[in-house]
């Protein structure tokens, strides 16, 4: 059991890792969780989308010793989850979870377990489940009501993750998401578990899964999971009760093995891939034979993703400068297309548009102030430049637009006397035409998010009070001061895309007693509930 | 057994007053025959505590006076009801319990018993119409009431500005609700430190604050109960101490500032839920405007008045160029001044939000409205910085401001005064408001028509010790004589009624005391 953290939510902040996410529509700047799901959740723990192709692929690149590893994101607590009319906020100090309804600003507190910490919605916004580091378990709230159900779980835990049905949580320990903060644990521990909660019935099925689990991922029918570790790749047939892991084996080192970065599962459910940490070729897993090939991927190979439709497993392979395009339902039958990337170029990272019709390629891991646009119809690569090296990328739902986060570190051919040197800077960018607009900025971005109609965009900087607003279509950005200074954003999915009315964002704020505001795009209004943390107190 | 030892002194309302009792005797008190400073306004009536008797006088404006009929017990406190029909009159019964059977002998009143042997039980009665209703055991420490709108219920606690009359085992995070249709009292828990009640307006809900804690008490439930409790702060150390607090006119939101903080609490009554709205300072005071459901907020160190709209709890702000403390209603309109610092009056029309500015020679101390709203009058007080001629005489005195509030001129005419202002009470005269003020150490009353500003001075032949006005009626004037001295003055002719000697009704008789059987 972890013993009662005393962690506060400002703390928390200051671990604040960037990582883009848009899970289910919504989009969700810089939030957390660590290996997420594909399909899952919505809100918190990102539900990478990065097989959709939208923002925010969160998976971890690998450092093979040719240089820094792309930078994306980790392990990110105490994010508020959302409905489309809620959003839910942890109170880890006193044990509750805070409802907060968009529309009428209403408050409702609920007691979960201790020290509730991760919170993630289900797609459909009917459950929020709530995961308590302090009594390891599981509470699952229905959104509505918030009746709840408390699910005790294996110890030591720090991930969670839904699956896209929100039928499932699974829980398990991810070395890369410990945060200094975290509760020492104390008794047995073990490093090769994981915990599967029926969320309608709640039942429980704990596993050992192999050693150092790194990511969880789903099958879009929710049938499957498959969870990675360095040696083996745990299959579970979420049909079949009791639960049971079929394990894969992904190495043939049993003695070193390889640390297992990515996996990913073709839409079809047949096939499985595994990036390796050091390794230049990709595990390529029949999940219906259960048996394991090996393909050639190219040297250091950073970053892999799915294309928005599926139909293709894409690996950057930064060592070889190469794009390797897989045909995913045909791994080991189809070659795969290999695109050189310009000369010069140092890029590990791929983004695609939702449409896939278009990608993004950079690096994070060096200071290099270029980007190269990716058209997928015709494999033409355009290699373009920035004022200053990159840290992060969104690009918006739609697709016509990104929002470049740079690094404060220059590039090496930088000009001293520029305007951006040694500055925080932001470059929002039209994808049609490439116009753009940088601005320099007073403080670090800590945060930002997308609304889904591709219209505004949002950020937020670190002790600024001020929520930063961008339109995408004149590429224009406006400034509402805030009653003290940030500490997540986001955006609520609309509703009814057909309309006219564009989508509330909010934003969470340092404050003793709990803060959040509400941003309304169609009349520029702001509004703020302060102290909702007092509603954990109430006594009716 | 000393209330009967003849002796020559007769301890007065104000100290030792001596006066000669008929009949040539003497008695020494030890409590003062009347209390001039605590007598209260009824409709029927001006009720007077005499606490060496124990009892409740009513004296009327045609010279007649009796003592209300309480059977026993002592008069502690009163409370008028806001409808002024009703008083609440709290009554002491002493018990006297020696723990050695020998000091048992000779106690007759509560004189005789020794102080650590007292006990005293409390009880409340209603006066109507000269005529107290059914006793209603309440505790012992409770020394307040707060009136339901409808004066059905009346919720007692413990006001700690009359003092804390400790006698027996206090608990303080009661309040005591009496239902007065049926004359019980339930004792309900609400925090610590009880000392201050609202009601919603349909009289359903009592909003009770207490140190860190808000509680909502269900009227409606039989027997009452509280329905939440809104907690202030969650740090055990901190202590946050209400200040201010008003009810939205829906009766949905209670909205209460704190000691020193510029949050300003909103509690939701329905949705049980807490807001903070940050104001840009500690409040120092407010006022629900219920036409325009929004609430005006002015603050000790800001110069600006903030409206509150109670559906999003947005600030609009107007600048002022001094800061407020103070909020007195008008018709539509709010006066606001401030009684610690500065010149400045406004006048803030609720429905435009023009602000028309008075500027007062002195500081003021009281602003108040006169009937029908046309005019205001503000005591002040000498400012003492120096200067010459006519200015400097000014700064150096108390003065007394008559604000025009029909025109937004801001016109003022100041008046110098003797004494400083005390009190301020109003009538209606046949030419308009006539109001009459009150001065420390000056032994007349200063009568002003406010309309035409032909004042005059109303000699008294002793100094006055507080002033008031019946409802509907002449002004009244208590004087701290021995025996009782009330003048009534009749607003339209200044005449004069003077009532005394009612301070002597039962005055021989001792606070009575029940020896506790063995």
């Amino acid at each position: 059991m972890h013993p009662t953290p005393h962690t506060t939510r400002a703390s928390a902040l200051l671990g604040l890792a960037l990582l883009l996410s848009a899970a289910a529509g919504c989009s969700v700047g810089y939030s957390g969780g660590g290996r997420a799901s594909d399909y899952g959740e919505t809100g918190t723990t990102g539900g990478d989308t990065a097989r959709n192709g939208a923002p925010g692929s969160e998976d971890q690149d690998a450092d093979d010793g040719f240089g820094e590893p792309e930078e994306e994101n980790d392990f990110l607590a105490y994010l508020p989850a959302q409905t489309d009319v809620f959003v839910f906020i942890a109170n880890p100090a006193r044990d509750t979870l805070t409802r907060v309804n968009v529309n009428t600003l209403a408050v409702d507190t609920v007691d979960v377990g201790r020290d509730p910490r991760v919170v993630l919605t289900t797609r459909d916004y009917s459950k929020t489940v709530a995961f308590n580091f302090g009594d390891d378990s599981v509470s699952i709230v229905d959104a509505n009501t918030l009746e709840v159900t408390t699910v005790e779980v294996r110890d030591n835990f720090n991930t969670m993750v839904l699956s896209p049905d929100g039928n499932w949580a699974v829980l398990w320990h991810d070395e890369n998401a410990v945060r200094p903060e975290d509760p020492v644990a104390s008794g047995l521990q073990s490093f090769n578990e994981a915990s599967f909660v029926n969320l309608t019935t709640g039942e429980h099925y704990a596993m050992a899964v192999g050693f150092n689990p790194r990511e969880v991922q789903f099958t879009p029918n929710s049938e499957l999971s498959a969870i990675v570790s360095d040696e083996y790749l745990a299959l579970v047939d979420l049909t079949q009760t009791p639960l049971l892991p079929r394990l894969v084996p992904v190495t043939e080192d049993f003695v070193t093995p390889p640390k297992a970065e990515e996996v990913l599962i073709s839409p079809s459910g047949a096939w499985a891939f595994v990036r390796q940490f050091g390794a230049e070729d990709l595990v390529v897993v029949d999940l219906n034979l259960e048996t394991t090939t090996r393909i050639p991927v190219g040297a250091n190979p950073t970053d892999m993703d799915l294309s928005p439709d599926g139909a293709s497993a894409v690996v950057v392979a930064r060592g070889d400068r190469e794009v390797w395009v897989f045909d995913s339902e045909n791994p080991l039958t189809v070659d795969p297309t290999v695109l050189p990337l310009p000369e010069g170029t140092n890029f590990g990272s791929v983004l695609f548009t939702p449409d896939g019709t278009r990608a993004l390629l950079y690096t994070t891991a060096a200071p290099v102030a270029q980007y190269a646009t990716w058209d997928v119809l015709t494999d033409e690569i355009v290699l373009r430049s920035l004022v200053k090296p990159i840290d992060q990328i969104g690009i918006t739902p739609t697709g016509d637009s990104a929002l470049i986060i740079h690094s404060l570190e220059n590039a090496p051919d930088a000009d001293p006397n520029g305007p951006f040197y040694n500055q925080h800077a932001i470059t929002m960018l039209d994808l049609d035409d490439q116009r753009s607009n940088p601005l320099r900025l007073p403080a670090e971005p800590i945060g930002f998010a997308n609304s889904t109609d591709g219209t505004e965009g949002y950020f937020i900087m670190k002790n600024t009070p001020l929520l930063e607003v961008l339109d995408y279509q004149t590429l224009l950005y406006d400034e509402i001061p805030l009653r003290s200074n940030p500490v997540y954003i986001g955006v609520l999915p609309d509703l009814d895309e057909t309309d006219d009315a564009h989508p509330p964002s909010w934003v969470s704020q340092e404050h003793a007693l709990g803060r959040i505001s509400f941003y309304r795009p169609d009349d520029t209004s702001l509004e703020t509930i302060t102290g909702f943390e007092l509603n954990s107190q109430v006594e009716d | 057994m000393k209330n009967t030892l003849l002796l020559l002194l007769l301890a007065g309302a104000t100290g030792c007053t001596w006066e000669n009792i008929a009949g040539g005797s003497y008695t020494s008190l030890t409590k003062p025959a009347w209390s001039p400073t605590e007598a209260q306004s009824l409709t029927d009536g001006l009720y007077i505590p005499l606490p060496a008797a124990g009892d409740l006088v009513r004296v009327l404006p045609s010279g007649e006076f009796s003592t209300i009929d309480l059977a026993e017990g002592t008069v502690a406190h009163l409370s008028p009801s806001p409808s002024l029909e009703r008083m609440g009159v709290f009554l002491d019964t002493w018990f006297c319990d020696p723990e050695d059977p020998r000091d048992r002998r000779g106690i007759e009143s509560l004189d005789d018993c020794r102080t650590e042997d007292r006990e005293r039980e409390r009880s409340l009665r209603i006066v109507e119409g000269g005529t107290a209703g059914d006793v209603i055991p309440v505790d012992a420490h409770i020394n307040a009431i707060a009136w339901s709108p409808s004066e059905r219920f009346a919720i007692g606690y413990l006001d700690a500005t009359r003092g804390v009359e400790v006698n027996g085992v206090i608990n303080l995070v009661n309040v005591q609700v009496v239902d007065l249709e049926t004359g019980d009292a339930t004792a309900v828990s609400v925090g610590f430190a009880p000392d201050r009640v609202l009601y919603t307006d349909d009289g359903t809900r009592a909003v009770v604050l207490s140190q860190n804690r808000v509680a909502v008490i269900d009227l409606a439930s039989q027997p009452p109960v509280t329905e939440v409790v809104f907690p202030l702060t969650l740090d055990p150390d901190q202590s946050v101490t209400p200040d201010a607090v008003t009810l939205t006119p829906d009766g949905r939101y209670a909205m209460i500032s704190v000691r020193g903080s510029a949050d300003l609490y909103v509690l939701d009554l329905d949705a049980h839920s807490v807001n903070l709205v940050s104001l840009p300072a500690a409040p120092a005071d407010l006022f629900v405007d219920v036409e325009r459901d929004r609430t005006v907020i002015v603050y000790d160190n800001r110069a600006v008045v903030d409206l509150l709209d109670h559906a999003f709890f947005d600030l609009e702000t107007t600048q002022l160029d001094e800061p407020m403390n103070r909020i007195t209603r008008l018709d539509g309109q709010v006066l606001l001044f401030n009684d610690q610092r500065g010149h400045d009056v406004y006048r803030l029309d609720l429905e435009t939000g023009d602000v028309v500015e008075y500027r007062l020679q002195n500081p003021a101390i009281e602003v108040q409205v006169a009937p029908g709203g046309e005019w205001a009058v503000a005591l002040t007080r000498a400012e003492g910085n120096g200067g010459s001629g006519l200015e400097g005489t000014y700064d150096a005195s108390p003065g007394m401001e008559v604000l025009d509030l029909r025109s937004d001129k801001g016109k003022t005419s100041p008046w110098l005064l003797e004494g400083l202002g005390l009190g301020l009470a109003f009538a209606e005269g046949d030419n308009g408001p006539q109001a009459l003020v009150l001065q420390a150490d000056i032994e007349y009353l200063y009568q002003l028509d406010v309309l035409t500003g032909s004042a005059s001075e109303l000699d008294l032949d002793t100094a006055p010790a507080a002033i008031g006005a019946l409802p509907n009626g002449p002004w009244w004037i208590t004087h701290p004589t021995g025996i009782g001295l009330v003048s009534f003055v009749d607003p339209q002719t200044f005449e004069v009624t003077e009532v005394s000697g009612f301070a002597l009704a039962n005055l021989a008789s001792a606070t009575p005391v029940t020896l506790v059987e063995e």
